[in-house]
């Protein structure tokens, strides 16, 4: 009957779509529906706001503005310098938390649960609400952007060197326990060796991650190139705005470059 | 002078799986014994018994008198090396650390933290590579050499450890035929000259006839016989024992042991 | 055993450049910590303050959580139709930026630079170019998060793709089907599993996000939050801050169990 009705089927037993996927297609649409009016997501906005759109990103296409150059690469360098340094802290404290954080290295279940729960609590709130708060305790400056960051991400690290300790091969880790090694030298000569290659994907991914985020942190006085940023597009000064946008993405390329090569060589 | 004891040890697992029944053995020092049987007899878990990689439910271990617990395990395992069916290297360390940690149970926790070992580690590791002819790949990654190469690695690393036992486990399974002859020559010379006690485990019949003074035949947990080569040979219907399967009919790879064995 | 022995000749050990890159990488935090003027001193002089700090937040004031929920429940939906936005554009883009299926080398290049500079671009400078455009409200976050993050699912999926096995192109390839249906019969249902993977991250992601989108006006609670601490209200930002670590919270269960669904 039903090749009656339709005139098509779907590569399957009973002829239509995997439930589960229409089960997951109608729960996403329904969220998207109840959710369209908090969002102010009003197709008609949209397309009469495209025409000032485009007139915003005409009024983009200006020469940029280069005396501002110099004081633009000393932001810039304080930028990269607050994503190194947080990226450094955030390894030393990721390490050990790393190791307490896994299963297979912790030294006791309760000292892994709580390692575990602790990182899900740093990891939780995004790094700018951790920068406001320490910039209202320590005051303006690089400081509380550097605290900020290292906070975070060292929940975001530890969580991944973790997991890679977790999935190290037991058997190198067995053949080291037979030489009567204690529960440090396994871990430093069974499973870190192993899990090596991960964790400089994860270190590479992280300083990536931390220098667009200490691009923003400056928006809220915790150092760096945001601050400047924010006012420029607020003053409409467009030609600065260029400039620094320009400045951020080749920092980010390059970045990007140098850790690809750096990943293939090592690894 | 005996060396290895094992008093009425049992081990079950806690699935329910009884892979050892109440056994007594003595093994004195000096021997070269092979642990014969098929697979799933009950080998390894002996072997690892041994060296506390395993826990007995029942029964006690006794390594040169001593009672093995799990206090002094770490001690006891610096004087018993184990080899072990994959060579359980690790793979990404070069040859020479891999030997080195044979020396890890003397070597205090900031000195390992810093992969520093002392001139004298240096100097045994030398030997040892030396001892199984792999000196010219000191520098080599684990995982880059053949399997046969990888073993002797693992076997250096035991001779690191200047033990008084060598367990090997299956030692030879995973080897082509030329590098295992080349295994098992080692580990007897080494028996014979450095006077180290060798207990291997070995589901080849002909290998076991052909290297072992000793042969404990075991099948599901069981002893089913004790004694030298010899006897072992002029009385094939103990090799039925060992090889027989719980419903009665013979573990096929039986005959493909016998035909090899002639 | 070892007694009679003189060392032998090793093989020349490769040299170890571990020791000079520590060095090198010890240096530039020095210089970069002199650069900041950085004083460790006030930093923990300053942690009894932090701590004392901290203690203000204690006692958090839930009196007016509803307009709170409320503020949530409008940050998760920016977040939603943020990422919505992002799958389909990506859905769209990714084909043309696998390496191994894209029809046109100069398409794939193209589409690559495009990308990384949607990826430059923080999610918060793009919500303020569209507040400036579009006016404050929760529709500029939506097309920031949107547009950032079609460049980060786009990077994800089409690695995915490109890590494939070449095998099941050629054998489409090889029944005559042209591009779409490339993309559609051997690309697509190849990398399902990942596609959820790696959205439901980007979801977990924009909610975080999304939270802060508020600073800059483009809607969420992340206005309000900033708000409070400026006048100091801190029982009023312990409120909302404790409401937005359990939100995220929730939200991380929420997609870790979802990711176990699928596996």
């Amino acid at each position: 009957m039903r090749s009656l009705i339709l005139k098509w089927h779907w590569p399957s037993s009973h002829g239509l779509p995997p439930f589960s996927l229409i089960a997951l297609l109608l729960i996403v649409l329904i969220a998207l529906d109840l959710t369209a009016s908090l969002a102010e997501v009003d197709v008609i906005r949209i397309v009469k706001s495209t025409g000032r759109l485009l007139e915003f990103a005409r009024q983009l296409i200006v020469a940029p503005e280069w005396t501002y150059l110099p004081d633009l690469l000393q932001k810039l360098l304080e930028t990269l310098e607050i994503a190194f340094l947080s990226t450094t802290f955030s390894l030393v404290l990721s390490l050990p938390l790393g190791i307490l954080a896994s299963r297979n290295s912790s030294p006791h279940p309760i000292i892994f649960h709580i390692s575990r729960n602790l990182l899900s609590f740093m990891r939780a709130l995004p790094e700018v609400v951790w920068a406001l708060v320490f910039v209202s305790a320590v005051g303006l400056g690089s400081l509380p952007g550097i605290m900020a960051l290292t906070f975070v991400t060292t929940g975001i690290m530890a969580k991944f060197f973790a997991e890679s300790i977790e999935v190290v091969d037991s058997k190198a880790i067995e053949g080291i326990k037979s030489t009567g090694s204690s529960w440090l030298q396994l871990i430093t000569f069974a499973m870190l060796p192993q899990a090596f290659p991960d964790l400089i994907g994860t270190v590479l991914y992280i300083l990536d991650h931390n220098v667009r985020t200490a691009t923003i942190v400056g928006l809220v006085g915790a150092g760096g190139i945001g601050y400047e940023l924010v006012s420029s597009i607020r003053l409409f000064n467009y030609s600065r705005l260029m400039m620094i946008v320009l400045a951020i993405y080749l920092a980010v390329t390059v970045l990007d470059r140098l850790s690809n090569r750096f990943r293939s060589r090592v690894i | 002078m005996s060396l290895i004891q094992l008093y009425q040890v049992r081990k079950q697992y806690e699935n329910g799986f009884l892979a050892l029944h109440p056994t007594t053995i003595t093994i004195n020092s000096g021997e070269f014994t092979v642990i014969l049987g098929p697979s799933g007899a009950g080998k390894s878990t002996l072997l690892r018994l041994l060296n506390g990689l395993e826990t007995p439910s029942e029964g006690k271990v006794f390594i040169a008198e001593r009672q093995l617990t799990a206090e002094n395990r770490r001690q006891i395992r610096a004087r018993v090396g184990m080899v072990f069916q994959q060579f359980n290297l690790v793979s990404r360390l070069n040859v020479m650390t891999n030997v080195l940690t044979g020396r890890l149970y003397h070597r205090s926790w900031w000195e390992s933290l810093l992969y520093l070992f002392p001139k004298t580690d240096y100097e045994i590791a030398c030997w040892a590579l030396e001892r199984v002819n792999l000196t010219n790949f000191a520098w080599n990654r684990a995982n880059k050499l053949s399997g046969g190469q990888q073993q002797r690695v693992a076997i250096a690393r035991v001779l690191a450890q200047q033990p008084a036992v060598i367990l090997a486990d299956e030692p030879v399974a995973s080897l082509d035929p030329v590098s295992t002859d080349e295994i098992m020559k080692l580990l007897l010379e080494i028996c014979k000259k450095d006077g180290v006690t060798v207990v291997a485990s070995l589901h080849q019949v002909g290998l076991a006839m052909q290297y072992a003074e000793r042969i404990i035949g075991i099948n599901q947990g069981r002893i089913v016989f004790d004694g030298t080569a010899c006897e072992l040979f002029h009385q094939q219907d103990i090799l039925e024992t060992i090889y027989r399967k719980p419903d009665g009919s013979l573990d096929e790879k039986f005959n493909i042991e016998m035909a090899l064995a002639k | 055993m070892f007694d009679d022995f003189s060392p032998p000749s090793l093989p020349q050990k490769p040299r170890n450049w571990v020791p000079f890159w520590l060095v090198i990488w010890l240096v530039l935090v020095g210089l970069a910590i002199f650069h900041l003027d950085i004083s460790f001193k006030d930093l923990f002089l300053g942690f009894g303050d932090v701590f004392e700090y901290l203690a203000r937040y204690r006692s958090p004031d839930f009196s007016k959580y509803l307009d709170y929920v409320k503020l949530m429940k409008e940050t998760l939906a920016i977040a939603l139709w943020g990422t919505t936005l992002a799958f389909v554009m990506s859905i769209i883009l990714t084909p043309f930026a696998a390496k191994n299926i894209s029809p046109h080398p100069i398409a794939y290049r193209l589409i690559r630079e495009l990308l990384n500079f949607l990826l430059a671009l923080p999610d918060l400078v793009l919500a303020l170019i569209f507040v400036s455009a579009l006016g404050l409200g929760p529709l500029p976050g939506v097309l920031a998060l949107g547009f950032h993050t079609a460049g980060f699912l786009t990077k994800f999926f089409s690695e995915s793709i490109e890590r494939v096995e070449p095998g099941i192109y050629e054998a489409i390839n090889a029944t005559g089907a042209n591009f779409l249906q490339l993309v559609l019969f051997a690309a697509w249902p190849s990398i399902i599993q990942e596609v959820i993977g790696y959205t439901l991250y980007i979801f977990d992601r924009n909610v975080r996000v999304a939270t802060v989108l508020g600073l800059v006006g483009a809607g969420g609670i992340g206005f309000e939050l900033n708000s409070r601490l400026r006048f100091f209200e801190y029982d009023q930002a312990a409120a909302i801050i404790l409401i937005i670590i359990i939100t995220i919270i929730a939200i991380d269960y929420l997609s870790a169990w979802l990711r176990s669904k699928i596996s």
